[in-house]
């Protein structure tokens, strides 16, 4: 089910919130009770064959830190556990994500015969996979402490972060589902949360959709986009991405905050970030927290032990020497961000998008070793700086998005040129349904007589479309600082720098927000997926 | 002890290293153990004025949501797409019951092919844009519950409509064309027949299909949204009433607006074996029933297709459709096979990809229907040969004089 279909919104969140609080009132089990039940029609809604893997994969994996935790005394043992473990739930991610890929490499090769039908991807598996393995590393390291069935089966599958992440952190939200406050009804946590829904349902269908109407037939057709195209493509995909996973994001937050429950913070306006690293510290936070905790520290700590165990420094200075800096950061980034790209998708485009990142991560955290300290940049030195960044993530997001690194490449070649420069026009057409009202009316009143005027109108109402999202992106507060006077999530929330857009439950922002569910609620109805639901 | 100092000395400076790239795993358990209570509670802001904006909002919204049904629900006219009233218009020539004694029945090609005015007798074109046989059925359902019933039906239905059903809901429901009983005589049909075509449709609206049906009926807000945003209501509604006084003037016919791209390749080339669907094969057949049971002769027309696209669909699949269109007339008494299952005229007489005639095409097509209904050759060699007679005098749809070429 998506947060942005008529099911969810007029059939399913009301039940399921009536349900919440009304099973509540008879205490702490019968609310989750009633969550586990929700979030289980939830997943099953698409595709029902798929609700016996996610029970499967639960049970094994709270079976398996029962068992983690009753070998604490014997640490081999309870490593081999962990082990198997991993290996069960990394070998299933594997098979109905990267078998097909896998296998036709093989095949490519020549040496083997080897062919597999396509595999349906069940829905979320990445989200709950990783979720779950976290926890059982967790339970390894003494972390995790509430080893409750029910506080762990609704930890795993709690909706709304059941399909798309936020990837939670047991640590954060099982003490909030063993704590009795949060099955009180708020009213101030049901109008925040209700209002980053609104937010988000916003973005997502007059944002995101719209602008990326056109990406599919350029991404299709990479090598026959000349320069203006080609550069239209990529900035509404860029654009579309943006607003998608931003809209998810605040939809996810603003629907935990419906059942009083805190969501940490997954997407911080990224392309405001001034440099790749404080990218990653804003795109898919979650994700970055995962990956960092999981994985580059235990390499990077691995890295330093093993230096240590040779007497060898692991200090500042010894990170400016190449081999310090290779196996002590070089090494640990490149793999960590190799595995978050593929971890997005199977295909050699990921693998090349994770390269890419990887390299920009390095050249920073070198810029950042071997070079003084620089002073504060002024403000077109942020400007620079901001730009560049953009620029780097952008070319990135052509791997992210094309369907092969060849097409990628020639998408890319459009963009300097290669193809030829004009041609914009060609993908005007993707926009211009969703700009029909003004575009009728200045018709019908001979304004734009249609002709020779509807291409360069076509072309206009583009520009500023994308313009105008830029602006957005660039310009505007993102939701937690719009809602930040009332801490909408887990960790820190700046307040939006514009006073009149920092959300007071008063009368102003009742009617104006009272209007702007009721485009968000009718909007649904001609919108496509999200596009983090395929990873 | 030297060995414990190192591993810790290592993790802090792993930590350290992390925050290079991304924020460090520490920052979970941090926020974990201070985590603050419910909001109300933690941000110390919570006031009765909660209360009061919750009911504003409440108020708000209900009263656009409830204005925006009543808009689209009392005037589709001004909402809905300039296919609307075409759709509309037959719909009241249907319960106006001055139907002629001859109908069309079938597709968008029938709709801009076919010019009632062109033809011997009084005819009424009730063909419908991407109509399938379930719209065609129910179209001849509907027409025959007249008190004087037609004598002929013309019935063009393209072999790509045989395929798939694709309207059911973007057309046939959201024009309001079916009932909630007949929409559901259509999903029992489909199940026995285990045709997942509508389950599929609806599936990607996230609503079950008998669910979306009564939603469609009811209008419901959310389903007209792209409607809404595409459309100027003012001009929307001026447009469509314009076009269905045009479509009840001219008793069903109507062209479909440029771009004119004659050339274009239909989709009929891409077949690489035809099959029709088991839903629409069914309904097709009950049509052809129907209609023979009414006493109702049934000449079965194919609309022409380019010959950019003629060229390109394999002999197999051309076989394929020739057969299953000739089972029928062979299978009922009264049924006929007028002309070629595919005829072939020049690229000039089409319009766009859809193979759309021009007004000129439709006009020579009509003709040529109308020499046939005479009895001045219906065969498929006249049909291939008449675009090729050159400059063509005769009347327009109006009566008046018309050169064509």
């Amino acid at each position: 089910m998506l947060f942005n279909s008529i099911v969810f919104v007029y059939g399913f969140l009301p039940l399921a919130l009536a349900g919440y609080y009304i099973s509540a009132r008879f205490g702490r089990r019968p609310a989750i009770l009633w969550l586990i039940f929700a979030s289980f029609i939830f997943y099953g809604w698409w595709n029902p064959a798929f609700v016996p893997l996610l029970a499967i994969s639960i049970l094994f994996n709270y079976a398996a830190s029962r068992a983690i935790g009753a070998t604490a005394e014997r640490p081999a043992l309870q490593g081999w556990i962990l082990k198997a473990a991993v290996a069960a739930n990394l070998g299933a991610l594997v098979y109905y994500k990267y078998a097909v890929w896998l296998v036709g490499l093989v095949d490519a090769t020549g040496l083997i015969d080897a062919r597999l039908h396509d595999i349906v991807l069940p829905l979320g598996i990445s989200f709950f996979t990783f979720t779950q393995l976290g926890y059982l590393l967790d339970c390894r390291h003494g972390i995790a402490k509430d080893r409750d069935l029910l506080d762990y089966v609704v930890f795993v599958t709690f909706f709304p972060h059941l399909i798309a992440g936020p990837i939670l952190h047991n640590g954060e939200m099982m003490p909030q589902f063993a704590d009795p406050a949060t099955y009180r009804f708020s009213a101030t946590s049901f109008a925040v949360g209700l209002g980053m829904f609104v937010f988000g349902m916003l973005k997502k269908c007059l944002l995101a959709d719209p602008i990326g109407a056109i990406v599919p037939a350029g991404y299709a057709h990479p090598e026959a986009l000349p320069l203006l195209a080609a550069w239209q493509t990529v900035l509404s995909y860029s654009l579309q991405l943006y607003f998608d996973f931003s809209g998810y994001s605040d939809m996810a937050i603003g629907l935990a905050l419906m059942f009083n429950l805190r969501f940490p913070l997954n997407f911080n306006s990224p392309y405001k970030a001034q440099s790749v690293v404080d990218y990653w510290q804003r795109w898919h936070m979650t994700l970055t927290r995962y990956f960092t905790q999981y994985v580059y520290n235990p390499l990077a700590i691995a890295a330093m032990r093993r230096r240590t165990a040779r007497r060898l420094p692991i200090n500042r200075k010894a990170q400016m020497t190449l081999r310090g800096f290779t196996t002590m950061a070089a090494v640990p980034i490149f793999v960590t961000i190799l595995l978050a790209g593929i971890w997005h998708g199977s295909g050699a485009q990921f693998l090349v998008f994770g390269l890419l990142h990887a390299c920009y991560l390095t050249v920073n955290r070198a810029c950042r070793i071997f070079r003084p300290t620089p002073p504060a940049p002024t403000r077109l030195g942020m400007l620079w700086r901001i730009a560049l960044t953009y620029l780097s993530v952008l070319v990135a997001s052509v791997f992210f998005r094309a369907p092969s690194v060849a097409a990628a490449v020639a998408m890319l070649g459009g963009m300097i040129g290669l193809h030829g420069l004009t041609g914009a026009a060609t993908l005007a057409a993707g926009l211009a349904p969703h700009a029909g009202g003004v575009v009728a009316a200045l018709q019908a009143n001979l304004l734009l007589p249609p002709g020779a005027w509807q291409p360069i109108a076509d072309a206009a109402v583009q520009v500023l479309w994308i313009g105008g999202l830029y602006v957005i992106v660039w310009a505007m507060p993102n939701t937690q600082q719009i809602f930040a006077d009332y801490a909408p999530a887990l960790g820190e929330v700046t307040r939006s720098p514009l006073a009149w857009l920092r959300w007071q439950p008063d009368r102003r922002w009742g009617i104006a927000m009272g209007c702007a569910s009721m485009l968000a609620a009718i909007a649904i109805g001609g919108t496509g997926e999200f596009l983090y639901f395929q990873f | 002890m030297s060995s414990s100092t190192s591993s810790s000395s290592a993790a802090a400076a792993a930590s350290s290293g992390a925050t290079a790239w991304a924020s460090s795993g520490a920052t979970a358990r941090a926020n974990s153990s201070a985590i603050a209570p419910a909001i109300s509670s933690a941000a110390g802001l919570a006031t009765p004025s909660v209360g009061r904006y919750l009911r504003c909002f409440a108020a708000v919204a209900g009263t656009i949501f409830l204005l925006l049904w009543a808009f689209i629900a009392l005037l589709p006219t001004a909402v809905l797409d300039e296919e609307y009233p075409v759709w509309s218009a037959k719909q009241d020539m249907i319960k106006a019951c001055d139907l002629g004694s001859t109908i069309v029945l079938g597709d968008s090609r029938a709709v801009a092919g076919i010019i009632p005015a062109l033809l011997p007798m009084r005819t009424t074109n009730l063909a419908f844009g991407g109509g399938t046989p379930v719209e065609t059925y129910y179209a001849a359902r509907h027409a025959l519950r007249c008190p004087d019933k037609p004598a002929r039906a013309i019935v063009s239905i393209s072999m790509f409509k045989f395929v798939e059903e694709d309207i059911i809901w973007e057309r046939t429901m959201r024009f309001g064309f079916l009932s909630a009983a007949e929409l559901h005589a259509v999903e029992a049909e489909a199940d026995a027949l285990r045709d997942p075509a509508l389950r599929l449709a609806a599936n990607l609206n996230h609503v079950p299909a008998a669910a979306l049906g009564w939603l469609y009926l009811a209008r419901f807000p959310p389903l007209y949204f792209n409607s809404l945003m595409c459309g100027c209501p003012q001009y929307r509604y001026r447009d469509n009433r314009r076009i269905e006084a045009a479509v009840l003037r001219t008793r069903g016919y109507s062209t479909f607006p440029p771009p004119i791209t004659p050339d274009r390749i239909g989709v009929e080339a891409l077949f690489e074996y035809f099959t029709p669907s088991p839903l629409l094969d069914h309904y097709f057949d009950s049509l052809i029933a129907l209609l023979v049971s009414h006493g109702i002769q049934v000449d079965l027309v194919a609309a022409p297709i380019n010959r950019s696209t003629f060229d390109r669909i394999s002999p197999a699949v051309r076989q394929q459709f020739d057969r299953y269109l000739r089972s029928f007339a062979a299978r009922y008494p009264g049924v006929r096979l007028v002309g070629a299952t595919l005829p072939r005229w020049p690229d000039r007489y089409f319009a766009d990809v859809y193979q759309h005639m021009t007004p000129a095409g439709a006009t020579l097509f009509s003709r040529w229907l109308e020499a046939c209904l005479l009895g001045e050759g219906c065969d498929e060699a006249t049909l291939d040969q008449w675009p090729a007679r050159g400059r063509v005098v005769g009347r327009n749809a109006s009566g008046g004089p018309a050169v064509l070429e």
